[in-house]
């Protein structure tokens, strides 16, 4: 018998010794201190700068759970490790040992009392995340999570890890040993294996989702108590093979082999846990390999679907349809009509013309055999119930990109794409939940379909979906279709709603009924709301140049484990669905819906420049910056590189309303991949952000472009490569090709032609030889032709750019000021470059988290040029205030990078009779890279040489090292002023010399025995001037400091007939560039000069040497 | 009560045999195990408070055998090991309590009852809720009698109590084990101190490299060496002879010499008087003779 007296007793007293070990009490109180600051500061946000995740359903216990998960771990390993070590240690402890207790009780006494000692931890923290937010009294507090949490985030690590220790620790015997071996494999678990596995060594519930959305609850229960329970189980393994190992002999005579049986159970019952996952994992995968090929080897369909007439009734747990399609064959090749329509939705019944008929199944497919029909038009009823299965959705999506953790900062949200639940019901196109026609890659462009939808739920819950509304009775609505669209969503919730009107477009606003933490920033509002959505609308539609088309316009709030991936074809995510966006449960945790902080921003600024501005000026503000930064120009401020192949939509810009306007309104029919959508919508979204200069150096995604389209075509690419990793070739082709468009006509014409196209095909299925034809008159061009070369050639422009003249000239009265660039496009295609003059004194400020909507957006001065290959031309600019900068985007010219500022000359004030100009003149002129007399090799030339011995010194030369390894891939990097590699890494820029690709390489500073060395040829013997160019790089992000003028020496040398010359080449920001090295004779032949990496600055730049014949 | 030890041997790993063939019978009262350091006292001990399982033999307590019934037995042990100085951060009277719960008292109110009537017998009540290690050496072993001897245990084992502690403490000490010998109580002491043994025990055996030399009363040890325990008186220089020859129990340094006493079988040359043995005078003969040539050469 267990006498559980005894096992209290040992847990009394062993919580006992442990609260009073200074080892526990110090590490608690660092723990509780931290969190207790954070709960304050973030939570509570009684300073600046709350944590915006505090507003997340369940975010502060969450986030105080996962904090003290990690700390907690640690401090286990230390204190289990101490446990039978302090046993061993302490005599006194056989004065026990001879008492009658079982090793059983024993240890599992221990164990309880050291769990007790944490249950107290976690109840302090979980106190103090109820007090802050209870304080902070923005979120709304789910009191179960304060239960569960420490149920399945705590107790399952902590158990696992106790275990672990315990048994661990028997077997080695050596505290510190132990201790590594147990560090060791938490941080491995951590940083490496992380969700690898089936996320199986995810012991913290570092990469386990457990946020609970105020909706749905947690995504997959099930899975997630059995995914921690596993842990418990195997925790309490290790704990009865402790007892095992304990150095005591045992009590009870059956006392071993029933532990062994108890062993035994539990890790039997892991295992069944183990295998189900993987089980699972598995028929995950095949079913999603098996969409895969199949979807792969679907034909262009002879049919197409003319209306659907859905009745959808939703149950608890699943939705039961009758949906009604009218069809229409367009061709008759016999093939069998094929339909998709998620699997996890079984048909009860299919009928044709009210005759009942046969069909298969396989996967998601339903293919029916429609050929012995007579008429062309036709009438197909699919009855169908059940639930929607996630496994069969986004098939497209690469394993990896799935496994990635849906992270909001630093805690982690599910990754569900459609919900069925008794109170709650969300399903988009993706889903499937309506069957569309298995065309050829039907899934990356939906054809526009009008719907009738009659819903049935429960009398209390809000329908939303895309037409208008009729309601038929309690809980039974009719949705009418306004217009055919190619995507429906069905939301079904507890939803509160707000309407307005504006423009006699419907705006709503749906949230979770707690979720009202907006509402006191925005007390003020109500009658304004209209008119500054009708502004934010207005300006919006002003860039776009195109108007909103839909009758409503809703913003859903969404359980915050909904998800959805951004696919390379289209700006539109399942984030966005025709008429509404479904905006993330309490925000997302994003910086920019922290309404709070977004205020005292607000305040500050309007403090700092001491304007009087009334509460409701005020809350207007807040209300643009909230709706601007979510719906209309998402941004953040973000360090890292992106994502390859996501095209313009970061992360956290899959709200804006973007595809509203296009996506979901306009549609070309292409046959395949659909390029011309892409470009197009590439071109519109184009016009709404800002162009951005790179100051850091390094390549644009253009810039990556250009260099994967080196001696390819597009169709090549295509071929050549998986479609997914090309988003950006996509992108840049496509406004490549737009920006040639615009050449014959000019921008306003084109664009408001353009525009026009685009509202009147709206929810069409334009044809492609029609849109081709449009687009060939708009724009003045053989359209087709241009189709087929953007499509196939590999030519490229190549420019070369002189610097440009300042002038100031008199016009009339006026002081003007004229500016003239000399371009020479020197490749094998006609290009296009677009110049951007920017005037007068720079305006606004930086921020880190500044919202970049601004209303009043300073309008650059954009100019685009066709140039002829092998001409050059003299380019003109009249301004009416001083130049500030000119900067030149040349597109996928060869020249890296494709986006440059051009040096301005000091402006020539006494020249005021110039005869001026504006516009594109041919000039005859030639433009040459360099003088007949020079001898330039370049880092990108033969002649270019680097040495990389004498690296890796020293431990942190060998991480830095390590470090670059990781980044070998890219190949342009952009320079790290603070951190710069040990061994020469090309960078590029436009602060470097080059013909078209502007590079140059760069080391950390060192020993001398790295060096580049440039090795000309050169024709004949005399005297040589020789220079060497060393670009201007200095940090700008660094605050300017007098040191940072200082001089940087290189040392160069130059080896000529008599002998080798040692020149130290001093260089600051005014001085740089071409550096003169001194005049020497040369001998016909090899000529070297060699840069060393000794210097006193923290790195090194070698880029050109040139050699000049006197 | 009544404990029997049957064929016992200990066998260490590295062939070390600690105990060989021990046969011994324990009743009631207080038992002596006398023997020099590494004669296999601890390991009897360790044996008998289920510490260890023995390699040969059996252990049979009131008859039930012991590695049979280690929980009944264990509710009847108190122990107090012969290294008692490192605790686990607890106060004198928790300590206490903990023991008292793992003997088995499950009222509170008895238990603290039970508690602090040791502290007052043990003289620890004044320093209750002193932290364990706080304590001085004697205090230490006096607490360690009192976990030994909570919750009445029937068989109280102590193993070299009382080693280090000044004289004062010893008997204190001693005292304690004695008032509880009148009860219906087994009291093994291990020691390789004589007088703890003869000032106590009623029952005694003598242990030499794991074998069992002698059992009985102290007085038939006694009596075995009566007649070898010689006095006599010598010079300074007749002193390293006679030392060379008999193990010299006592010297007493006088005007011209020393008062000697000693142990032999028969002495011859010197002009000695016979003296009453004691206890401890048992004892060196003991080793010194009898031990060496019945066990020596085997």
């Amino acid at each position: 018998m267990i006498s559980f007296f005894n096992i209290s007793t040992v847990a009394r007293f062993e919580s006992k010794t442990l609260l009073r070990s200074w080892f526990f009490r110090i590490f608690a109180i660092l723990i509780l201190g931290f969190i207790l600051m954070f709960n304050i500061f973030g939570v509570a946000a009684v300073a600046d700068g709350g944590w915006p995740g505090r507003i997340l359903p369940s975010g502060a216990p969450y986030f105080n759970m996962w904090l003290l998960n990690i700390a907690q771990a640690i401090i286990a390993v230390f204190l289990s490790a101490d446990f039978l070590g302090r046993d061993k240690k302490l005599d006194t402890t056989e004065a026990f040992y001879v008492r009658s207790i079982s090793n059983f009780e024993y240890v599992l006494g221990k164990t309880f009392g050291v769990l007790k000692v944490f249950v107290i931890l976690n109840a302090l923290v979980l106190l103090s995340a109820l007090l802050f937010t209870l304080i902070g009294n923005e979120a709304s507090i789910n009191w179960t999570t304060y239960i569960i949490y420490p149920l399945i985030i705590s107790l399952p690590t902590l158990v696992f890890i106790l275990g672990f220790s315990f048994f661990t620790m028997t077997l080695i015997r050596n505290q510190a040993v132990t201790f590594v071996l147990l560090l060791g494999f938490i941080a491995l678990s951590l940083f490496y294996l992380g969700n690898k596995y089936l996320r199986l060594f995810d012991i913290l519930g570092f990469f386990t989702s457990f946020m609970r959305s105020d909706f749905t609850s947690f995504q997959d229960v099930v899975g997630l108590v059995q995914h921690r329970m596993l842990y418990l189980l195997l925790g309490i393994v290790f704990v009865l093979a402790t007892i095992w190992r304990l150095p005591r002999l045992e009590q009870q005579k059956f006392s071993r082999p029933l532990l062994l049986i108890g062993m035994i159970v539990l890790m039997g019952t892991s295992g069944l846990i183990i295998g189900n996952m993987l089980i699972k994992a598995n028929n995950t995968d095949t079913l999603q390999q098996h969409i895969t090929e199949l979807n792969k080897k679907l034909p262009s369909s002879d049919y197409e679907i003319d209306k659907y007439d859905i009745e959808l009734i939703h149950h608890p747990n699943s939705i039961e349809c009758v949906t009604k399609l009218e069809l229409t064959k367009i061709h008759n090749d016999g093939k069998a009509l094929k339909l998709v329509l998620n699997p996890g939705l079984s048909i009860t019944n299919c009928i044709i013309n009210s005759k009942q008929v046969e069909y298969v199944r396989d996967a998601h497919l339903i293919s029916i055999d429609a050929k012995s029909l007579h008429s062309d038009k036709f009438q197909l009823e699919l009855h169908y119930t059940g639930t929607i299965d996630d496994d069969a959705l986004y098939p497209d999506i690469t394993e990896e990109t799935k496994m990635a953790e849906h992270r909001l900062d630093p805690l982690l949200a599910g990754k569900q794409y459609s919900f069925i639940q008794a109170n709650y019901l969300l399903l988009t196109r993706e889903a499937c939940w309506y069957p569309v026609i298995a065309n050829k890659q039907y899934w990356v462009s939906y054809p526009f379909i009008p719907m009738d939808l009659k819903v049935t739920t429960k009398p209390q819950l809000e329908v939303i979906t895309q037409g208008t509304r009729d309601s038929l009775g309690v809980g039974i609505y009719q949705f009418t279709a306004d217009k055919p669209l190619n995507a429906y969503g069905l939301i079904i919730g507890d939803y509160e709603r707000h309407t307005t009107h504006v423009d006699s477009i419907e705006f709503n606003l749906y949230h979770h009924k707690d979720h009202g933490f907006y509402k006191e920033y925005f007390t003020e509002l109500n009658d304004t709301v209209p008119l500054v959505i009708k502004n934010i609308k207005d300006d919006l539609e002003r860039k776009l140049g195109v108007k909103y088309s839909f009758k409503r316009f809703s913003v859903v709030e969404t359980p915050i484990n909904f998800y959805s991936y951004l696919r390379n074809w289209s700006l539109a995510t399942e984030s966005v669905m025709p008429e509404m966006v479904l905006f993330p449960e309490s925000g997302g945790g994003l910086w920019q819906n922290d309404l709070d902080n977004v205020r005292r921003r607000i305040d500050r600024r309007t403090d700092r420049s001491n304007e009087e501005r009334s509460e409701k000026d005020l809350q207007v503000e807040v209300f643009k910056n909230y709706v601007g930064d979510n719906f209309i120009s998402p941004s953040r401020f973000f360090f890292g590189r992106r994502q390859e192949g996501e095209r313009h939509v970061e992360n956290w810009g899959r709200h804006q309303v973007f595809p509203l306007y296009f996506s979901y309104t306009n549609r070309v029919v292409e046959d395949g991949y659909p390029l011309l959508t892409i470009a197009m919508e590439n071109y519109l979204h184009q016009r709404m952000s800002e162009t951005r200069r790179r100051d850091l150096g390094g390549l644009s995604s253009n810039d990556e472009v250009i260099l994967k389209l080196r001696n390819n075509s597009l169709n090549k690419l295509i071929e050549k490569e998986d479609v997914n990793t090309l988003g950006n070739v996509f992108a840049s082709k496509g406004s490549q090709l737009f920006s040639n468009l615009k050449v014959n006509v000019g921008q306003t014409t084109f664009d408001s032609q353009l525009d026009k196209l685009i509202e009147n095909t709206r929810f069409e299925n334009l044809k492609l030889t029609d849109f081709n034809t449009e687009l060939g008159a708009i724009s003045n061009t053989n359209f087709n032709e241009t189709y087929k070369n953007w499509l196939n050639e590999s030519f490229n422009a190549a420019f070369l750019f002189s610097s440009v003249d300042v002038y100031e000239v008199k016009e009339g009265n006026r002081i003007r000021y004229f500016l003239k660039v000399t371009v020479a496009n020197s490749g094998d295609a006609d290009g296009i470059i677009s110049f951007t003059v920017r005037e007068g004194m720079q305006r606004g400020g930086r921020g880190r988290f500044r919202s970049r909507f601004q209303m009043d957006a300073e309008q650059d001065n954009q100019q685009s040029y066709q140039l002829m290959a092998g001409k050059t031309y003299d380019i003109g600019f009249l301004l009416d205030e001083e130049p500030r900068d000119v900067t030149v985007n040349t597109f996928l010219a060869a020249n890296i990078p494709s986006n440059q500022t051009l040096t301005l000359n000091d402006v020539n004030r006494d020249n005021k009779k110039i005869q001026f100009f504006e516009g594109l003149r041919e000039s005859g002129k030639k433009m040459r890279y360099k003088n007949s007399s020079e001898i330039i090799i370049d880092n990108e030339d033969d002649g270019f040489k680097v040495n990389n011995t004498g690296e890796s010194r020293t431990v942190k030369d060998w991480w830095v090292a390590m470090q670059n390894e990781e980044e070998e891939d890219e190949t342009y990097s952009m320079i790290r002023f603070w951190n710069p590699p040990v061994s020469w890494k090309p960078v590029a820029g436009d602060q470097f010399f080059g013909q078209y690709l502007k590079s140059a390489v760069y080391k950390r500073k060192g020993s001398g025995e790295g060096y580049v060395s440039w090795n000309a040829k050169l024709n004949t013997s005399g005297m040589y001037e020789v220079y060497a160019y060393v670009p201007n790089v200095t940090t700008r992000f660094r605050r300017r400091r007098d040191s940072d003028n200082r001089e940087i020496n290189y040392n160069f040398t130059v080896y000529h007939d008599d002998g080798e010359e040692q020149v130290k080449v001093m260089v600051n920001n005014d001085n740089n560039g071409w550096m003169y090295l001194g005049e020497y004779y040369f001998s016909e032949g090899a000529a070297k000069v060699k840069l060393s990496d000794v210097t006193n600055n923290e790195y090194v730049v070698g880029d050109a040497v040139k050699w000049v014949k006197k | 009560m009544n404990i029997q030890i049957k064929d016992l041997s200990q066998i260490y790993k590295n062939d070390f045999r600690a105990l060989n063939k021990v046969n011994l019978e324990i009743n009631s009262g207080m038992f002596g195990l006398l023997g020099p350091n590494g004669a296999g006292k601890s390991t009897l001990m360790r044996i008998l408070v289920t510490l260890l399982r023995p390699t040969h033999g059996e252990v049979l307590v009131n008859g039930m055998p012991l590695s049979k019934n280690r929980s009944e037995v264990r509710s009847m042990l108190g122990y107090l090991p012969q290294d008692f100085r490192f605790f686990a951060k607890l106060r004198t009277w928790e300590f206490l309590d903990y023991a008292a719960s793992l003997a088995g008292i499950k009222r509170k109110k008895d238990r603290l009852a039970a508690v602090d009537d040791l502290l007052e017998q043990v003289g620890l009540f004044d320093v209750r809720n002193r932290y364990a290690n706080k304590l001085s050496g004697g205090m230490k072993r006096r607490l360690g009698i009192a976990q030994a001897l909570i919750g009445d245990p029937k068989i109280v084992i102590v193993d070299e109590p009382t080693t280090g502690l000044d004289p004062e403490e010893r008997i204190r000490f001693r005292n304690i084990l004695s008032n509880l010998s009148q009860k219906e109580v087994i009291i093994i002491l291990s020691t390789h101190i004589v007088g703890d043994i003869s000032s106590t025990c009623r029952q005694m055996a003598l242990l030499n490299r794991g074998q069992v030399h002698f059992q009985g009363s102290p007085e038939d040890f006694i009596n075995q060496s009566s007649g070898h325990v010689f006095k006599t008186n010598v010079s300074f220089e007749q002193m390293k002879l006679i030392s060379e020859q008999y193990p010299v129990i006592t010297s007493v340094p006088g005007a011209n010499g020393y008062e000697i006493e000693f142990v032999a079988n028969e002495v011859n040359g010197w002009d000695t008087t016979m003296v009453e043995p004691n206890l401890e005078h048992a004892y060196v003969y003991f080793m010194e003779y009898v031990a060496n040539e019945k066990f020596q050469y085997q």
